[in-house]
């Protein structure tokens, strides 16, 4: 019982003969403000330890990051207004850590597991902590990525399939509906029955609150709150926060990956995150360089993006897929924290404002985004319906800019622009409704196998609703086949054409 | 030209008017102020004289021992501690001594103790 533990504990202490003493290595503050503090003292501190400033109201947590020759320059993470010049600073030994487990699921905390959503303190089973910074698994643990992750949007799973263990980035500038679709995503996890659902672990660096809670009251409606761990710095939050965020999110999901099981984690976003390690960076007074950001903002993100792996049987066969996101300013993907973060990743999503505005949504540019390792991992039915839907829907685009200047074309160019209107259209899907893989093949094989030719453009939407309730109600063990086996054999094919034929004949006879 | 560090002007400072100066200098403090203020670096005087007295005591073999109790002086037996040993007389221990050598600290108050029990009861 907790009474008698704490009964004990003060015996032990009290009647304690022998002294355990030990020497402790500790500084004084010389210098603080804005988050950092300059310290001297402490010879013996690593990088990367945690300090503890002696204040009058107690402990307050930093972390080593500039070791000097007769200085160093840490981070405070706890309440810096605390912090006076000349308080002790005791150095523990301890490398910053984070405690992880099941108990984290459904919580809102902040990077160090600290609760924020008014719960009660989180106590693990286990007892478990993971050091935030870890060198990614080395090439002998792991495996290439073969199993999909669905995100539930048809764009997506058919063009730019995302596998277990892969790092996709989403770009695009703001208010396009980038966190939008990592919600979907979530949500979806939990509705993919056919695959084991993946453990969300959300990041926040840098965002409104109000954004972060209207995300998580959405989660939570939609039971995506029972897999998923949001860790939130809001813009309020000192930098040195925010700075650790996707760390500790990433360790959290090392747990799990550990452990054999999958896990899924969104850091949104790296721009705001790349802010905030310059901020402390140029505090330290580390050397500017390119947009005064740091010498090593690219290893900032290639050692975290690194630790997404597929692990192989003989080291659990878990996975840890990373979907960072990148805010661009005007469209610009050339920027700096752009292209490494591009460079780092297996591929990209890229949102495009045109089409946004066009109310294309998702507004997903095929011809920008791309998937470098999700395509083994895509689904054998999937492979076989979509296979053709990137290489028409490019064509598409290009020839697109010939209908705005009204040219006479030729039979087959009009054919190919008019199935592109409808592909689109097709591909076009309202938030938080991500739709099942399985009923995503039956919709884009009647799109590439031309059933939806002589459907007005303004109906497609409405075609697609009514094929999919025809198939489940006709015969919806086509459907089912799909995804238990995730092919698409002959037979099934065969099926789905009549089922489809069949419905079109209807639609049209009516 | 560069800036200097407190340790880098303190070392300066020791081979100028330590033991051994070095020959032919002529007001070396004097001079040294100059050069200190020639450089903008004034606001470095404190640690650069703590710096200077690290060194002093690092060269004579000794180190500054800081001894903080209750009732100072008097209430420790300082006769085995070699070096520059500073007393400090201080309520809030509430018990027992602690003792720093430069970045060693070596804490066995009441205070100190009460704190790791609480630490401990707080897991």
């Amino acid at each position: 019982m907790e009474k008698d533990r704490i009964l004990r504990e003060l015996k032990n202490q009290i009647l304690e003969t022998k002294q355990k003493l030990q020497a402790e290595n500790v500084g004084e503050v010389f210098k603080v403000g804005d988050g950092v503090a300059e310290i001297r003292g402490l010879s013996e501190v690593m990088y990367s330890e945690i300090l503890e400033f002696e204040t009058e109201s107690g402990k307050v947590k930093g972390l080593a990051l500039n070791l000097l020759e007769d200085s160093l320059g840490a981070i405070i993470l706890g309440d810096a207004g605390l912090i006076r010049e000349g308080q002790t600073v005791k150095s523990t030994g301890k490398l910053l850590s984070v405690p992880v487990g099941e108990e984290f699921l459904g919580r809102v905390i902040n990077p160090l597991g600290e609760p924020l959503d008014g719960g009660p303190a989180i106590k693990t089973k286990e007892g478990k902590s993971y050091p935030i910074e870890k060198i990614a698994s080395g090439v002998i643990t792991r495996e290439s990525v073969k199993t999909p992750l669905h995100t539930g949007i048809k764009a997506i799973d058919a063009i730019i399939p995302i596998g277990r263990g892969q790092r996709e980035l989403i770009i695009g500038d703001r208010q396009i509906g980038k966190t939008a679709l990592v919600v979907d995503t979530i949500i979806n996890q939990g509705r993919d029955k056919h695959h084991k659902t993946p453990v969300c672990i959300y990041v926040a660096v840098g965002q409104k609150e109000s954004k972060v809670a209207t995300l998580v009251e959405r989660l939570k409606k939609e039971g995506a709150m029972d897999y998923t761990v949001v860790v939130v710095t809001g813009a309020a939050t000192p930098a040195p926060l925010q700075y650790i965020a996707p760390y500790a999110g990433c360790a959290m999901g090392e747990y799990f990956m550990d452990k054999g099981g999958d896990a899924l984690v969104i850091y949104d976003d790296l721009t705001k995150h790349a802010w905030a390690y310059r901020q402390i960076s140029l505090l330290l007074k580390r050397p500017p360089g390119r947009e005064a950001y740091p010498g090593d903002v690219f290893y900032l993100h290639s050692r975290l993006l690194e630790r997404a792996a597929k692990m192989n049987k003989s080291h659990g066969g878990g996975s840890l897929t990373a979907l960072p996101i990148i805010e661009t300013q005007l469209a610009d993907i050339s920027a700096y924290i752009p292209t490494n973060v591009i460079s780092i990743t297996d591929g990209q999503i890229y949102l495009e404002p045109e089409l946004f505005y066009q109310g294309v949504r998702p507004a997903l540019s095929v011809g920008l985004s791309v998937s470098r390792v999700g395509s083994a991992a895509q689904t054998k039915a999937m492979k076989r319906v979509a296979g053709k839907l990137r290489l028409e829907l490019a064509q598409y685009r290009e020839l697109a800019a010939f209908v705005q200047f009204g040219q006479d074309l030729d039979e087959g160019t009009k054919k190919q622009i008019e199935r592109g209107v409808r592909l689109t259209e097709l591909l076009k899907q309202p938030q938080y409704q991500p739709m099942p893989f399985e009923e995503q093949v039956a919709s884009i094989y009647a799109a590439v196998n031309g059933f939806l030719d002589n459907v007005p453009v303004e109906r497609v939407q409405e075609f697609e609703t009514g094929l999919l309730r025809f198939i489940k109600e006709r015969d919806g063990e086509v459907l089912e086949n799909i995804r238990d086996t995730g092919e698409l054999s002959e037979e099934l094919e065969k099926r789905l054409k009549e089922v489809t034929g069949d419905f079109a004949k209807n639609y049209f006879g009516k | 030209m560069g800036k200097y560090t407190p340790k880098q002007y303190a070392e300066v400072l020791y081979d100028l008017v330590g033991n051994a100066p070095s020959a032919g200098t002529k007001n070396p403090i004097k001079n040294f102020i100059a050069a200190v203020v020639k450089n903008g670096d004034m606001s470095k005087t404190n640690l650069i004289i703590s710096e200077f007295e690290k060194i002093c005591l690092f060269k004579k073999g000794e180190k500054k021992i800081e001894v903080t109790t209750i009732g100072g002086k008097e209430s420790f037996p300082a006769g085995q501690l070699k070096g520059e040993v500073i007393f400090r007389d201080d309520e809030k221990v509430l018990g027992g001594v602690r003792i720093r050598i430069d970045d060693k600290l070596i804490d066995n108050t009441l205070r100190a103790r009460v704190s790791r029990l609480k630490e401990s009861l707080k897991v």
